[in-house]
């Protein structure tokens, strides 16, 4: 069946999926495809029409479908072979299984495979909120992609839960289309999300953003009616009794985290940690499975657009580099977890080359340094003025500093 | 003489900004904590009259989706972002559009072009 072998197979047309496949095409890789199941490429940045994006890659303030265009033009300006309204079923065995309504059920080879799937939204079963099951309650994304793209106006009284920056971002959306945003709640006691969209976003509309809260009941039969609100303690996250309070609302938007989407990384036995829910990988993006490299969302959540770009062409570039067989090969020393680090990507660092460390704090803190350790001999250290597990934090590690270690340690003290 | 602390939401870094002067005669004295050119002129606009740039959807007509994406070529006065929305609600486009194509020239005076920021066939 499959006559055709190609270099480099990317499963998922979004931000990572063609940032990877034009890398690959840049690293001289002859036979592209990309395998997309949504009708057109650009994933989630269609939906995202707000501004924001591209601050760093293109030096200027982007809109979403800006910024997938100029990725999708750069794709169509070259050989790149895109399969649209394709359903992925399987990976391995340097193949992927996929479906659509042309071609029916497929088999296509490559010599290296990216995973670029992205992530998805934790919804109500996730997050587990008692009462009823009304109409009413969305997952930010999908609230916005009903909005942004369909057309479909989602409610008139909202109240979000988690502030994370989908949940902030369509607080704005809704409130600028006609509707009432009564209330952002959030468990933590700190923004999920982004400062800025904090600012803009509620602030601007006088939204009250109502730390250390959840909700404790969905009312309503048919169509939601309204939610219970209580604070939390802030140590045990468990609700205080007596301060609950109803917001009477017909509408619900879920912010509440988003999770890599990696069943097909899973089916193909590939590792994968249990912190970032993605496949471990070093700093060439490569998995546990040689061939298949992986990028973007998929991997470990990204704050910034910007920064899955980054990673993705890196990642394009090894997968080509990988099936030309210049890609080498080396044993690998682990990246380990200090004080008040949550993860760190990649988890393997190959010590002969660079390794830029992506990491994430656990506890927003002010006034801290970072340090770098190689063994026990500090490597680098950095002033920052403040750290938050929303916004990600990088160092570069050069190999020099790597010679005859057992691993590199990050730590925020 | 005002002095305001203002976080820049230009990039993710967030910086907060102290700015003083005197807004209502649009006079900067002095302007501290800024760590690009972006976030000095952000945070000297948001002391005097702050901007936004403003984006939404516009209805399609005889195109294969019913919306396209659409924002301001230049941050607009903020306080108007409720009026504008009113404006846009209105709009009606067809035909082909690529980003940057301009809708509406010199949108409700503000100097700023409404522009499609997505696509359409």
């Amino acid at each position: 069946m499959a006559e055709k072998i190609y270099d480099v197979i990317v499963v998922g047309g979004g931000p990572a999926g063609l940032a990877a496949a034009v890398g690959a095409k840049e690293a001289g890789a002859k036979d592209v495809l990309i395998v997309e199941r949504d009708v057109s490429l650009g994933g989630i940045l269609q939906q995202c029409i707000h501004p924001g994006f591209g601050l760093k890659y293109f030096n200027e303030e982007l809109s979403g479908p800006e910024y997938a265009y100029r990725f999708i033009e750069k794709v169509k300006a070259t050989d790149i072979e895109v399969k649209l309204d394709t359903m992925v079923l399987e990976v391995g065995d340097h193949c992927v299984v996929g479906i659509n309504p042309k071609d029916g059920l497929f088999t296509a080879q490559g010599k290296s495979i990216v995973l670029a799937m992205g992530c998805r939204e934790r919804t109500r079963g996730a997050i587990m909120t008692p009462g009823t099951r009304p109409a009413g309650v969305y997952t930010a994304g999908a609230a916005q992609r009903l909005v942004n793209r369909q057309n479909m106006m989602v409610g008139k009284k909202v109240v979000i839960l988690g502030s994370g920056d989908i949940g902030m971002i369509m607080a704005r959306r809704m409130t600028l289309e006609g509707a009432k945003v009564l209330a952002v709640a959030e468990l933590m006691d700190y923004t999920a999300g982004l400062t800025r969209n904090r600012v803009q976003c509620l602030d601007d509309f006088g939204i009250p953003l109502l730390l250390s809260h959840t909700i404790v009941q969905i009312k309503g039969n048919k169509r939601l009616e309204g939610v219970v609100i209580a604070a939390v303690d802030p140590a045990t996250k468990k609700p205080i009794p007596g301060t609950e309070e109803l917001y009477e609302c017909d509408t619900l938007l879920l912010s509440c985290g988003l999770i890599p989407e990696n069943e097909l990384t899973k089916e193909a036995g590939i590792k994968i940690n249990p912190i970032t829910s993605g496949p471990e990988v070093n700093q060439f993006m490569q998995t546990s499975e040689e061939y298949v490299f992986a990028c973007g969302n998929v991997v470990h959540v990204n704050d910034l657009v910007d920064n899955v770009t980054d990673e993705s062409i890196r990642a394009g570039q090894y997968a080509a580099q990988y099936a030309q067989g210049t890609l080498p090969k080396a044993a690998e020393i682990p990246s380990v977890t200090g004080n008040n680090v949550r993860y760190i990507c990649p988890q393997r660092i190959c010590p002969d080359a660079p390794a830029k460390l992506f990491f994430r704090a656990a506890a927003p803190k002010l006034g801290v340094t970072m340090k770098v350790y190689a063994d026990d001999k500090e490597i680098f250290s950095k002033k920052l003025i403040k750290i938050n597990p929303g916004e990600m934090e990088h160092v570069e590690v050069k190999p020099e500093d790597m010679k005859g270690v057992s691993a590199i340690k990050i730590e925020v003290v | 003489m005002v002095t305001k602390d203002i976080i820049c939401i230009t990039c993710p870094q967030g910086c907060i900004i102290k700015v003083s002067g005197d807004p209502a005669k649009g006079e900067i004295a002095s302007c501290e904590g800024f760590k690009c050119k972006r976030g000095k002129v952000y945070a000297e606009n948001e002391f005097i009259r702050p901007l936004r740039i403003l984006t939404s959807s516009v209805k399609t007509s005889g195109a294969a989706v019913p919306l396209v994406a659409v924002r301001t070529s230049a941050p607009i006065p903020k306080e108007m972002q409720m009026e504008a929305m009113e404006e846009v609600k209105k709009i009606t486009v067809s035909g082909k559009l690529v980003p940057g194509d301009v809708i509406v020239k010199n949108f409700m005076g503000t100097g700023a072009d409404l522009v499609a920021s997505g696509r359409l066939d």
